[in-house]
């Protein structure tokens, strides 16, 4: 005695293949074909995007004009209040305005990004790759003043399913970190870092769990930081995004919530924050190439209140 | 003895000295090469990026606006014939008697 067969299907059912096919198969995982992971200081990247626009006070114009599909110039003027870190409560703000004069040249193996400010300081980045695994990065701000320059030279190596990457900074800065595929969901890494002049030693862990539809992230260093962050994707067009953290040396607690809603013609970026911050940031396409820009922030704790409009036009 | 510590003495000086020696050398090193690296690397993005094909015109560094479709014709054109300064002209003439 069998067991019975399933019953005929009715209607529709008879029409569509049958659902077996349907299932997903149990994939057996199979351990040395896993993905390579995200580079590890990309590990919260989908909540960074969606937590923390680049939300600014004032007006901002930014034109870029590729001259061909390598190289643009960009031009951008910002009017505004920027905000210096003050170590009391009160928030302290400096009238800005100046105009930046960029260059880029991006080839698929360098790629180089300047950008120059009418007070004289310089951002570079460059990017190289040295060979098919391995890429130099370079990253520095120049200033007139001295002792104020920073730079830093990154060497990244991608292996099949880890990365590696080896830092050296200015002031005698010296890092590395390793990130490993463990499962084809599951990332781990860690990092250490040395700085020279002032003798100071850090090591910190970070794990990242992804799938399709969320991604979830840990990281802890022994500075005394713990940072998670959970990114949930509800549909194509709205993800949200919640991030904690937690400063143990000066016992600071902040976690944050918001949504990021892209659409055809716009971006909608929101957050709530547990220092009764809150935050909004829209781009709106108005048209091929030119987008508009609002920026709000609004600290009901500070009593600041910050908001900012501007125009971006070319790619 | 006393000779053997003054050498030795001597001998760790020379050490230090060389030290030193290195580390002036190398300063003076890393900041020629900053006040190299801040003058000299957005020029080198820029001549990077005309000498790249395809070869942009010079005339596109400046800040110029294609507002209108007159001004496109008559940039296309000279943008056409960089190297021919007689064909420039004649596109020149062309836009001026279409705009009569």
């Amino acid at each position: 005695m069998g067991s019975p067969s399933p019953p005929p299907p009715l209607g529709l059912a008879s029409v569509l293949p049958p659902k077996e096919a349907e299932e997903k198969k149990e994939k057996k995982v199979d351990y040395l074909n896993l993905p390579c992971p995200v580079p590890f200081e990309e590990i919260q990247r989908e909540a960074l995007m969606s937590l923390k626009p680049e939300l600014f006070e004032g007006l901002r114009f930014d034109f870029t004009k590729g001259l061909n599909h390598k190289f643009s110039l960009s031009h951008s003027v910002f009017m505004g209040s920027m905000e210096l870190p003050s170590q009391s409560s009160d928030t302290l703000k400096v009238p800005t305005a100046h105009y930046e004069f960029g260059a880029n040249y991006l080839d698929p193996k360098l790629m180089l990004v300047g950008r120059i400010l009418t007070d004289g300081r310089l951002n570079a980045r460059v990017k190289c790759d040295l060979t098919d695994n391995l890429t130099m990065k370079i990253n520095a701000q120049l200033t007139n003043e001295p002792h104020y320059s920073q730079g830093m030279f990154n060497f990244d190596y991608k292996g099949k399913d880890y990365r590696a990457q080896f830092q050296i900074g200015n002031n005698a800065f010296y890092g590395a970190n390793y990130i490993q595929s463990v499962t084809p969901h599951l990332s781990l890494g860690s990092e250490v870092f040395w700085l020279g002049h002032q003798r100071k030693s850090g090591i910190g862990f970070a794990a990242r769990y992804n799938t399709d539809k969320m991604v979830a992230t840990g990281q802890i260093a022994s500075t005394g930081i713990v940072a998670l962050s959970y990114v949930q994707k509800v549909s194509e067009k709205v993800s949200l995004a919640s991030d904690f953290m937690y400063n143990h040396m000066t016992r600071d607690v902040t976690s944050s919530f918001g949504y990021d809603y892209i659409l055809r013609q716009c971006r909608l970026r929101g957050k709530l924050d547990s220092n009764g911050v809150v935050a909004a940031y829209l781009e709106e396409r108005l048209n091929m190439g030119v987008n508009f820009i609002l920026s709000a922030e609004i600290d009901h704790r500070k009593k600041d209140y910050k908001f900012g409009f501007g125009m971006t036009v070319g790619e | 003895m006393a000779s053997r510590v003054s050498s030795k003495g001597k001998g760790s000086k020379g050490r230090s000295r060389r030290g030193r020696c290195v580390k002036e050398w190398s300063t003076w090193a890393m900041k020629k090469a900053k006040v190299v690296a801040h003058y000299g690397f957005i020029p080198l993005i820029i001549v990077l990026g005309m000498n790249s094909t395809p070869k942009p015109h010079p005339f596109q560094l400046t800040l110029s606006f294609e507002m209108s479709e007159h001004s496109i014709i008559s940039y296309h054109c000279a943008s056409f014939s960089y190297s021919n300064e007689e064909l420039v002209l004649e596109c020149v003439r062309d836009e001026l008697l279409h705009n009569l």
